[in-house]
């Protein structure tokens, strides 16, 4: 795929998709642009990837980077772990430290440890102590989404 | 809040809950030795000093003992911490004389501080294995209520 980019001085920024055939990379651009995408833009080794919330475990900021984890692979993303939690909340991404998202879904198992720390068993077998600072959220969110129901 | 002083506040509050339920059980079982003793009184000064020896006790618990009564299981090392502090407890009311120096009294405290320990331990056991289960069963609940939001979300779009 041809990329051409063009900086202009006056106007609106305008992003214009040349295609012959709509396939889904170019689909995941429109819905980014539009705001509408629920995939996350990830590098690994300099190509770009969309990934699923849904396929993600954890994420994790390692000095200023911050890098996803799925079963089999880490990708590099370029958005800080603030924004997404802010957007990805509704799906299940969930601060449980400083440099840390947990994927609530991704969760196979928690365990009630002292101090009010939780010890989460994610998927794939790692674990992640959530200390009392950010076990107490945890708990809520659990709470409030089994009040809803 | 930083890292550092949410952890010392931690470990605070763990020692503060400890130097309660500890000075509890000393000074209940002081109360029921004063009533076998046939006195109804109680010394304020005993009392007193019960208590700064729970939170001492607490400390050394906590810096010194890696906090054994809320450890996963009760293995050798922390019978042998149970054992640590039920005589240093044993030790420290013989040399303040909160009960008579006589060996039975020596013994019996020492047992009633050890049974002390072991069922504390138990408790606080019991009660991570209540919350535990408490977690999951909201987990279960949260991710069934979640697929059906995400399938609505998705909908949407």
């Amino acid at each position: 795929m041809k990329l051409t980019m063009e900086q202009i001085f006056q106007g609106e920024n305008e992003i214009i998709i040349r295609y012959r055939e709509m396939n889904k990379t170019l689909q995941t651009l429109v819905e980014i642009v539009h705001g509408k995408s629920r995939k996350i833009v990830a590098s690994e080794n300099e190509k770009m990837i969309f990934l699923l919330p849904e396929e993600i475990l954890y994420i994790e900021n390692v000095d200023g980077t911050t890098f996803a984890y799925t079963f089999d692979h880490v990708f590099k993303l370029s958005q800080t772990l603030k924004i997404l939690t802010e957007i990805y909340s509704e799906r299940g991404f969930f601060r449980c430290s400083k440099s840390m998202i947990l994927n609530i879904y991704k969760i196979s198992n928690l365990k009630s440890e002292p101090y009010s720390r939780i010890r989460a068993t994610m998927e794939n077998g790692e674990q992640v102590i959530i200390s009392r600072k950010y076990s107490g959220r945890l708990r809520q969110i659990l709470q409030e989404g089994y009040q809803d129901e | 809040m930083n890292n550092r002083w949410s952890q010392f506040l931690s470990r605070e509050i763990a020692i503060e809950y400890k130097a309660s339920i500890y000075s509890i059980c000393v000074t209940f079982y002081y109360y029921i030795y004063q009533i076998i003793q046939h006195s109804l009184k109680a010394n304020i000064l005993y009392l007193m000093e019960i208590v700064f020896v729970c939170y001492l006790m607490g400390y050394v618990q906590v810096y010194l003992l890696q906090n054994f009564d809320e450890a996963d299981s009760l293995g050798k090392k922390e019978v042998v911490k149970i054992i640590i502090c039920s005589t240093l407890y044993t030790a420290i009311s013989q040399i303040l004389q909160w009960f008579d120096s006589c060996w039975i009294n020596t013994v019996v405290f020492w047992g009633y501080i050890f049974s002390c320990y072991t069922c504390i331990f138990l408790i606080n056991k019991l009660k991570r294995k209540i919350d535990t289960k408490r977690l999951n069963f909201l987990l279960d609940n949260y991710k069934k209520q979640g697929g059906i939001k995400n399938e609505e979300i998705n909908n949407e779009r």
